[in-house]
């Protein structure tokens, strides 16, 4: 237990602000939680309402942005990006600055793709896949919404706050970060979607399988079922689509 | 009307004398239609339209779902037999075509330098490849045969220490003949074929001069390193994989060579690490191996012994040139190169004619006198013939079909003539 502890506070000393600490103090579960997210790569956010369904587009935008800085596919996170880009335009001759160009458009172009995919069909699943192939990538990330209850008006959570949430738990449970430097790779987009929805941009793969021989790294967002006992849809009709391009990520 | 199967599209069923039709079905990549609904509707097709004349191809549809869904319908090898689809067994394979590009496989994370390129199957880049591969006899057939022989061996789970078979391909012969096409024209249309019984086909084209390190005794633990990795893709029991090696007279080389002092010993470790890979890859049942090669006498012997099936793919024949050049020739009016469009025969339909002349005949005839001269060019000669043709001796836009047979010959001379100069330059 206390060499639990002692690896939680080392991994927080370097980048964890001071709000997770009030999180973790005398947190048994969060000792449970990040020992399941290194052995198992499994992470669970239980949000205690419904969310919208714009607020699930959000998450998978942010964990989207989160993942890529963290696993050193981008050198700065995405908005630091953005705002520097703003600040000082570049020479369109400059190769750095135009790879940086590139990969923002890319990244802008695949998170637009997702809100337009999330006004057509619910999503329970998003897989980001990183380097390798699409059989055999080199990391995987599923993001799974299955048990997450999804409403409109009034009564659901604030999205900021379900970020909040979000965020704080993937930070205690230091599931994506990692000492050892990485190499660049492509990142591909996978969504679960309903087979009518319609989309055009993201490519039917109805032969796609989850790849099982790499260690899959699972967020799971839940709805608390003790405050919602609303049944989730089955999701039979649903088939997986592939975002057109992939993301190539730079460092500068 | 006959009886059609269901879902399973057994190749090899027994106490079925029916003749099995193969039924090519490729759907759009846009679609996501679900294979059952796609099933029942191209079976109503084949009902609506059951008297077929030989291999045909389906394109567009006189009906809105498979207009939607569906970019070709193809009954495949029949040759040109009259067929009541009725009285056939009728196997239909529904596949998408994948758009993306090879993947490389690196083998040291550092490494620029990648060791493989790596297909999902079936792959927009190698359709068309089967059916553009004109070779004399039953060669492509054989090899279909072999390696559906080869995965119903391992489903029936025969004992492979009793009957051995290594599914290995070694295909030989001199350059510019197809060697390499065929292998990636084969595993296309196996993992058509097959795809009731895998899931999907992988293609994995090993770059084997990457194989070579700079370090010496590194060699073969590079090997062993390439082959973990397609170890990895076997592993999925869902996946058909398909490994090409090309030139593989390279990564085998006999050794007998090494003794005589001419090769460092670091090139017996890589033969000798291919050897025992190959044999530890073959005990599972979802692999094939293919090998090609211009040099056969170099290959070591514990090799060849190995391969199951040595196909020698020769240069094609007159009537294989012809076939060639059809095909060629059709492209071009279909692009609007050669305008008008004219009819040609095939070369069944030229001796069913007994050659015999006469105003519509002249084209073809003129062709094959073209193919008759062209005897002894390969194969990748051949299909660029038209392309010079078109370079030296075309200079307009478009042009009649007449005139670009003139320029055919005219280019074909201007071909022989320069393989006599390299003969004897050397």
């Amino acid at each position: 237990m206390t060499s639990e502890h002692s690896k939680i506070t080392k991994s927080l000393r370097y980048k964890v602000t001071i709000r997770m600490h009030s999180a973790m103090q005398s947190d048994e579960s969060a000792v449970e939680m990040v020992r399941r997210a290194q052995d198992e790569g499994h992470v669970d956010v239980i949000f205690p309402g419904t969310v919208t369904q714009d607020g699930c587009c959000r998450f998978v935008s942010e964990i989207l942005k989160c993942i890529l800085y963290q696993r050193q596919q981008l050198p700065m996170t995405y908005d630091q990006l953005v705002y520097s880009q703003k600040k000082q335009p570049g020479q369109s001759a400059d190769l750095a600055w135009r790879k940086c160009q590139q990969t923002m458009q890319e990244l802008e172009e695949v998170l637009q793709q997702l809100e337009v995919l999330y006004s057509l069909s619910r999503v329970p699943r998003v897989l980001l896949l990183l380097g390798g192939s699409v059989i055999l990538p080199k990391e995987l990330y599923e993001i799974n919404m299955e048990a997450l209850v999804v409403a409109s008006g009034d009564r659901c959570l604030r999205v900021s706050s379900c970020l909040r949430q979000l965020f704080r738990t993937l930070f205690v449970a230091d599931l994506l970060s990692d000492t050892r430097p990485v190499r660049l790779m492509p990142t591909t987009v996978l969504v679960l979607a309903h087979r009518n929805c319609g989309v055009e941009w993201f490519r039917p793969k109805l032969q796609f399988k989850v790849p099982t021989r790499v260690k899959k790294h699972v967020i799971s967002l839940s709805t608390d079922s003790r405050s919602h006992k609303e049944l989730t849809p089955d999701w039979q009709d649903y088939v997986w689509f592939q975002a057109p391009m992939t993301i190539k990520g730079f460092n500068k | 009307i006959g009886i059609f199967p269901g879902m399973d599209g057994e190749i090899l069923e027994v106490g079925n004398q029916k003749p099995v039709i193969h039924i090519e079905v490729c759907v759009k990549t846009c679609s996501t239609a679900a294979g059952s609904d796609i099933r029942t509707h191209v079976l109503a097709l084949l009902k609506r339209h059951s008297m077929v004349f030989g291999t045909y191809r389906w394109t567009e549809f006189d009906e809105e779902f498979l207009q939607k869904h569906v970019d070709s319908v193809f009954l495949a090898d029949l040759g040109r037999i009259p067929l009541d689809l009725g009285n056939c067994s009728l196997s239909v394979h529904i596949f998408t075509l994948n758009e993306d590009g090879p993947s490389l496989l690196a083998l040291e994370e550092d490494e620029e330098l990648t060791a493989a390129s790596h297909w999902m199957l079936p792959a927009a880049e190698f359709n068309g490849i089967w059916e553009s591969l004109v070779y004399e006899g039953n060669v492509k057939t054989k090899l279909l045969d072999y390696v559906t022989t080869t995965i119903f061996f391992s489903d029936k789970n025969v004992d492979s220490n009793l009957i051995s078979w290594n599914r290995v391909v070694l295909l030989h012969g001199p350059p510019g003949t197809g060697k390499t096409s065929l292998c990636k024209a084969l595993a296309q249309k196996l993992s058509i074929r097959l795809s009731n019984r895998y899931a999907y086909g992988q293609f994995v084209e090993i770059n084997s001069h990457s194989l070579f390190s700079k370090w010496f005794s590194e060699s073969g633990k590079l090997v062993t390193k390439m082959f973990q990795k397609i170890q990895q893709l076997i592993d999925d029991k869902d996946a058909l994989v398909f490994v090409l090696i090309d030139e593989v007279e390279s990564l085998t080389a006999a050794r007998k060579a090494c003794q005589a002092g001419t090769e460092p010993s670091d090139a017996i470790r890589v033969v000798n690490s291919v050897l025992t890979q190959l044999d530890q890859i073959k005990r599972h049942s979802n692999v094939v191996i293919l090998t090609t090669s211009n040099v056969t006498e170099k290959i070591d012997l514990a090799f060849v012994d190995r391969a199951d099936i040595k196909q020698y793919i020769g240069p094609p024949s007159v009537n294989g040139i012809y076939s060639i050049y059809l095909s060629c020739l059709d492209e071009l009016m279909k692009c609007k190169i050669i305008y008008p469009r004219e009819q040609l025969f095939t070369i069944f339909e030229l001796e069913t004619m007994g050659f015999a002349e006469s105003e519509v005949s002249a084209h073809s005839l003129i062709l094959r006198h073209i193919a008759v001269k062209s005897k002894g060019l390969s194969g990748r000669a051949l299909r660029k013939l038209p392309f010079l043709a078109h370079a030296l001796f075309v200079k307009t836009m478009t042009v009649p079909l007449a005139q670009f047979l003139e320029a055919m010959n005219q280019a074909v001379d201007a071909q022989k003539e320069e393989k006599a100069n390299l003969v004897n330059c050397v």
